[in-house]
């Protein structure tokens, strides 16, 4: 994967952090602010994909939807004990279902590339909005 | 937010408030602990919007209150305190945060500075090597399912049973090392998977282990009474209730939000969430709570273990030789129900304390027999280049505050403002040049937590003195640092 696909930077908060994220469509910003999220946790540009888990959440707003991918794959690697260097939305539904997979690499084999703990993704300051014919969105993570 | 700035009154030297007026769904006002630059500093950073938003949860009493190192978090500012109560009293699982019960844990050593200080790099070394730090690393206890209910429900005697720990340290801890009213029938499997592996173990973050000595008393009779004196080496550590309680925090979050409309609650701020405290999802969420504030004790504990651990190995003595032991461990971030006088009656309330700590006089029954005089112990971790300070509680806090006072230094600088300032190789050189000697998980994740990066603990601990709220009684140095 290059770096051309992970559309995101990060957001200055006192005590927390943000991630923005953009994506011509709906599924690619999902899958950026992913991208954005990992960031966090690890060096995903020195990250190997050695393991791939699926993953699926829903919701009632885009808003819920985007909050409860990034707890979900939150979720994933601390269970599976994963550091995650890449999300795929294989399919959006209606009604706000997403399908996807997790790309990474076991903790125990990427030590040395490894960063902080998130703790939480918050509603705080969450925004998702259209930006021309794309879509953008802000996370603020709870570190 | 110079709107909100107009606003402020002074009421006197260290308190000032916001009146409800500002905004018409304020049911109290807001009450901020600072001097002018704290206040300054809390109003460029969106803080003082926090404290209104909070200020219009239903139930709140009094004041919706922010202590001197208030700064800018989700929802709830770092720093709040909110106590609500009658038939509206709400509970919000963002007024406690996702690390349910984190908190500071202070040891002594009957071991002077210069004892300590030849085997310094030894004693570092070996706690490096005994205690699980950062990202996923796996801890030294494992749990099956039965036995992590136990702990859930039973917390730091649970640990005991197993052979960790000490049973004297029991009296020393908040609630005795039980927080009531555990169920772990209310916490998702998803909040289980993620908290199985992590008893003992620091994590990353603003979590660390420092040893530290005590360079100056204020109050040699609440020293006394504590058992510190100067030159006398301690051990702090800050952690939580790791993956267990970040996802208990997510789980209830979620559900409270979905439950709003049913409860007729309307609220400036998703974050805020919350449920009627008598209601199906708010006894559920303080049974959750129980068991993570019982996870993050039993987690300090253990940490705690660890420690005695790393001195025998180094000083090859018995830790209890060594004088390791507990003065105290409180949370500050957990919503408890009290008791307090609220407009001259007393009243049941629930008080959140999210970045907040405890403070109570030795009048109430809460702290520990062999402190009453003193009051109870309040720990104030500070930044790893300057100082910490041991507190103790006070009526005024009481009459002030729901009996809180600050949690620490509070962040003036953001984590990548942090990152881009300060190279963490950089920083180890130089805190080693002044004598501090640091471990990290990662040169990252140390240069976040630079002591730039915060505000003053001593500015910050002046400002709780000089408003009533809590008693300095000694400053601690650092000597060695483990960052999560």
């Amino acid at each position: 994967m290059g770096d051309e696909t992970h559309r995101f930077d990060l957001v200055e908060h006192t005590a927390d952090v943000g991630i923005r994220a953009w994506g011509d469509t709906l599924e690619e910003m999902l899958e950026n602010a992913a991208a954005a999220m990992f960031s966090l946790t690890a060096d995903i540009d020195r990250l190997e994909e050695r393991a791939e888990e699926s993953v699926k959440a829903e919701a009632d707003t885009p808003e819920d939807l985007l909050v409860g991918w990034l707890e979900e794959l939150l979720y994933l690697a601390e269970a599976k004990r994963l550091a995650l260097r890449r999300a795929r939305v294989d399919m959006l539904e209606p009604g706000w279902r997403v399908r996807g997979r997790a790309f990474g690499c076991g903790l125990e084999e990427c030590r040395s590339v490894l960063r902080g703990e998130i703790k939480g993704v918050t509603y705080h300051r969450l925004e998702l909005a259209r930006e021309g014919s794309g879509w953008r969105c802000q996370v603020i993570f709870d570190v | 937010m110079s709107d909100i700035r107009s606003t402020v009154r002074r009421k006197n030297g260290y308190l000032w408030e916001i009146p409800p007026e500002t905004r018409p769904e304020m049911r109290v006002p807001g009450r901020i602990f600072a001097d002018e630059d704290l206040l300054s500093a809390a109003e460029v950073d969106g803080a003082l919007e926090q404290v209104i938003n909070v200020a219009c949860l239903p139930g709140i009493r009094e004041a919706s209150m922010a202590m001197p190192d208030l700064h800018w978090g989700y929802g709830f500012p770092i720093g709040g305190v909110a106590a609500t109560a009658g038939e509206e009293a709400v509970v919000s699982p963002g007024g406690v945060g996702y690390d349910i019960s984190c908190g500071v844990r202070l040891l002594r050593t009957s071991l002077r500075r210069e004892e300590v200080r030849p085997l310094l790099q030894e004693l570092l070394d070996n706690l490096a090597a005994l205690v699980p730090k950062g990202l996923g690393t796996k801890g030294r206890l494992a749990f099956t399912r039965r036995e992590m209910e136990e702990l859930m429900r039973g917390g730091v005697p649970a640990l005991l049973a197993r052979g960790i720990g000490w049973e004297e340290d029991l009296e020393f801890i908040e609630d005795g090392g039980v927080f009531p009213g555990a169920d772990p029938g209310k916490v998702s499997e998803r909040a289980f998977e993620r908290g199985k592996g992590q008893v003992g173990t620091l994590g990353s973050g603003n979590h660390f282990l420092e040893i530290q000595w005590v360079d100056r008393v204020y109050a040699p009779q609440e020293a006394r009474i504590l058992g510190l004196e100067e030159g006398q080496v301690v051990v702090m550590l800050h952690s939580g209730s790791r993956g267990l309680g970040h996802q208990i925090c997510t789980d209830y979050v979620k559900r409270m939000a979905q439950a709003l409309d049913r409860y007729r609650i309307i609220l400036p701020d998703r974050q805020l969430a919350c449920a009627p405290v008598d209601s199906r999802e708010g006894e559920d969420y303080l049974a959750a709570m129980a068991c993570a504030a019982n996870f993050a004790m039993a987690n300090r504990e253990a940490l705690g273990e660890w420690v005695r651990e790393g001195f025998e190995k180094t000083f090859r003595c018995g830790a209890r030789k060594l004088g390791l032991t507990l003065l105290y461990d409180i949370s500050h971030n957990l919503a408890k129900r009290e008791s307090h006088l609220v407009e001259g009656k007393e009243e049941d309330v629930v008080v959140h304390r999210k970045g907040a700590t405890r403070a109570f006089p030795g009048s109430r029954p809460e702290v520990p027999e062999p402190y009453r005089e003193a009051g109870q112990p309040v720990i104030v971790p500070g930044d790893m280049g300057s100082y910490s300070f041991v507190m103790v509680g006070s009526e005024g806090a009481l009459r002030l505050s729901f009996g809180s006072t600050c949690h620490g230094a509070g962040r003036t600088m953001s984590r990548s403002q942090a990152k881009k300032k300060i190279k963490g190789s950089e920083l180890k050189r130089k805190l080693g040049e002044a004598g501090i000697l640091v471990e990290a998980a990662t040169m990252a994740g140390l240069a976040e937590e630079a002591p730039e990066a915060y505000k003053d603990a001593e500015k910050i601990t002046a400002v709780c003195e000089g408003a009533g709220l809590s008693k300095r009684v000694a400053r601690l140095r650092p000597m060695a640092v483990l960052k999560g």
